[in-house]
This record gives C-alpha cells, structure tokens and sequence, in this order.
C-alpha cells in the first residue's frame, strides 16, 4: 500500500490530501510533501484527512513538524475529515493541542 | 469454521513490514474480525517492529522477525519475537508529555505510548536470547 498526496488551492489556502496509510514506511514521504510545500512558501495548509485509512506516530511526527515550522508566520494550519480510529490516535496522543481538529473540508475552510 | 490462527514471518526491513501488515489486514478482514482490532494490530505492530529494524540491532546481516495472531473468542492474542538486542520499549521508552503544546511537544516514546493505550495487555520479555512481546485485545462490547 502506498501513500498518493494531492494539492489543491482553495483562496490562499494550500489543501493537501494524503491517500492511504501515513505509517513507517510511507511517513517520509508525507514528510517531503509537507515541508517542501513550507519551504515553497505555503502559509495555510488544510491536511484533508477523509481518505486516510491509517495513521502512526511516524505519520504523527510530520504534522508535529509542520506546526513547529508554520508557529510564529502569519498564517494557520488545520486537519479535517478524520476518521474516528485516527481521530483517536490524535487524542491518545495529546495531538488535538498541536493542530486544530475540525469537521469537513467545507467546514474547515468556510471558518478559515 | 472460520480460521483463527495466523503465522508469519518477516525480513528486517519496512517493504516486508508493509507486506506483512497487509496480509494481516487482509486475513482479519476475511474472518469477520473486528476494525478496531485490525486497526490496533496494524498501529501496534507497526510501531514495534519499525522500531525493532531501526534500533534494534547491532550488525548488517539479514534478521527474522515472527508474528503469530490467534483468536479464542472475544480475545485476540498477538505474540511477535525478534532476536535484536534486549530492549523493553514497555519500561524502558521515555513517557511523551501529551499535554505538551507545539513548542515543547517531544515525539519519541509516543509510538510506545500508542501501544499501550490501545491494548488491553502489553507484555514484554526477554527469552531464549530473543525478544518477546504479547499483545491483547478484549472485543468491546
């Protein structure tokens, strides 16, 4: 199983959609997208999260970096559309304090 | 009667983690087990092997690692074993301060943490000059 990420831009913000399993193995790769995305430039990013079947802390790790990288710019980062499964992996891991957790994509971005 | 006993083994290396994750998400799925068992299996084994293949060994030659997954009735018992060196992530990995905000957040310890928390036993041991963990999983009602 592998991890396919897609972009969209919705007004300023950058949506990024990871497809699949953000585990050991795949991690780095979300870790590439995400940061390059940063270091291009990205100021908001909106992680849809609706089609991610699976999330460990190796996947963890890479919005842990992201928040650190976008603390203290001027813009804002969010993830949406979790599953309940990973929404729990989130909460046991004290996660919901680093990215704010909203509902779905609309949701998220008409509050942004 | 459906088939409750699976055994396989890997080669130290996460393409045949993934592998092996994937042949057991596709067993559990074809014996009716239950999500949240297939999804705490897959998170826990995860997170223990991948750290078994990073750290948990002091050569270059090729290693086996074994996983046995066996249901009797509500419970699900997995047992997986590696000869890497001894390490017990159960007492041994630092606690993550998941109060923490993103300034101080520390990430190692946290896939040890997920483990715990999501089985209902963690069990490690050292036997035999091998590494052994027992993991179980009651089916909530």
């Amino acid at each position: 199983m592998s991890l396919e990420i897609t972009d969209e831009n919705a007004g300023d913000v950058l949506v990024v959609s990871p497809a699949g399993r953000i585990d050991s193995r795949t991690a780095a790769d979300f870790e590439a997208h995400v940061i390059g995305a940063i270091e291009g430039g990205a100021l908001h990013l909106l992680f849809d999260f609706g089609r991610v079947n699976y999330i460990s802390s190796a996947g963890l790790r890479v919005l842990l970096m992201a928040a650190k990288r976008l603390k203290g710019k001027s813009g804002k980062y969010a993830i949406c559309a979790m599953s309940d499964p990973i929404r729990q992996v989130f909460e046991i891991g004290g996660f919901a304090k680093v990215v704010p957790i909203k509902g779905n994509r609309d949701e998220a971005l008409s509050a942004w | 009667m459906s088939n409750n006993t699976l055994t396989l083994t890997l080669r130290n290396d996460l393409e045949d983690l993934s592998r092996a994750l994937e042949e057991i998400e596709a067993f559990g799925e074809s014996n009716d087990w239950p999500m949240n068992w297939l999804f705490n299996t897959n998170l826990a084994l995860d997170e223990l092997i991948s750290n078994v293949i990073k750290y948990g060994y002091d050569d270059e030659s090729p290693h086996e690692i074994a996983i046995t997954l066996t249901r009797h009735g509500e419970r699900l018992t997995v047992t997986l074993t590696d000869d890497g060196i001894a390490y017990d992530p159960f007492t041994e990995a630092p606690q993550p301060d998941t109060d923490a905000d993103v300034d101080d957040k520390p990430i190692g310890g946290l896939g040890v943490h997920l483990v715990k928390t999501l089985m209902d036993e963690a069990r490690y041991e050292r036997v035999g000059g091998v590494n052994r963990f027992t993991l179980v999983q009651d089916a909530k009602a």
